[in-house]
């Protein structure tokens, strides 16, 4: 049974959000291994693997990027993170350029008003990123919809970068 | 995860880091990424007229293992010709730096890096 099916949500990219979460509590008292102490092992197993699944499918849709993924996979299009490569192109130089204006802002000692700046530069790209894949997928192209989540993997490494290596600079001064 | 000694010498004394005018004719850039763990590598290379790599030099934002990896093939391609830069395989790199298999992925990125300079380089050439 796929996860759409699952917690009773059409089969679309975009969820109701507050209905997944109503659907998982739901299944999740239903289904709760403690409730079933009673009963045979072998039932107690495939309560188990039961509440897994529930578990393991929430945690799937919740997320933008993992709901993505796995849409994409039943759709036949499996994508493995791992093997995903860029090379020469356009976006690359983008986003490499973004790291050089951290380096900018750590040699600036984190300029408020630059580091403001490079924050929002990365937030609008995720935010862009994310319309875009909402919007592929509603026209079923999935190809678009792999390169578009391989450039929000990258938005969403350079947004931790960020947040990490000002939390260092923070440590630093205090 | 404990890095190995030759990583963590690369991680902290990283050779040839920098950059060369990628306008240069005898210049070739290379530069590629992995989504999976956002890490991006630059890796250029200068050509002489016999078809000998001179210098190489890298830039990459990522993890201990993916810069000691760039860093490593800027050392081994300098004095090498390109067929010879070519051929080196993500595998070596991997036995060099002692890469546990959840960074393996980081050499495959270095190898790619390099190739990406050298198709960069014969491209200029051509045109």
């Amino acid at each position: 049974m796929n996860y759409f099916t699952l917690f009773d949500l059409p089969r679309k990219f975009n969820i109701d959000k507050k209905l997944l979460s109503q659907n998982f509590y739901k299944l999740q008292l239903k289904f709760h291994p403690d409730l079933f102490i009673n009963d045979s092992e072998s039932k107690k197993k495939i309560i188990l693997e039961k509440s897994i699944q529930i578990n393991k499918g929430y945690k799937t849709l919740k997320n933008f990027l993992n709901r993505a993924i796995y849409f994409l996979c039943l759709n036949g299009y499996e994508v493995k993170k791992e093997t995903l490569l860029l090379k020469n192109n356009d976006f690359l130089i983008r986003y490499f350029s973004l790291y050089e204006q951290l380096d900018n802002l750590k040699e600036n000692n984190f300029n408020k008003k630059e580091l403001n700046n490079l924050e929002q530069i990365i937030q609008k790209k995720i935010i862009y990123c994310k319309k875009k894949i909402e919007l592929e997928f509603e026209k079923t192209r999935y190809k678009k919809v792999i390169k578009i989540i391989s450039e929000l993997l990258f938005f969403e490494k350079i947004k931790d970068v960020l947040k990490k290596e000002y939390n260092i600079y923070l440590r630093q001064i205090n | 995860m404990a890095y190995s000694k030759k990583v963590m010498d690369h991680y902290e004394n990283p050779r040839n880091v920098g950059s060369f005018s990628s306008t240069d004719l005898n210049v070739g850039s290379g530069l590629v990424g992995a989504p999976a763990c956002g890490d991006v590598m630059k890796l250029q290379i200068k050509v002489n007229e016999k078809g000998i790599i001179e210098d190489a030099c890298f830039k990459t934002y990522g993890c201990g293992s993916a810069i000691a990896s760039s860093s490593l093939v800027t050392e081994w391609v300098k004095g090498k010709s390109i067929e010879e830069a070519e051929s080196i395989k993500n595998t070596t790199i991997v036995e060099e730096l002692d890469l546990p298999p959840v960074k393996i992925h980081c050499s495959i990125l270095a190898e790619d890096a390099i190739k990406a300079a050298i198709s960069d380089y014969k491209r200029k050439k051509i045109n």
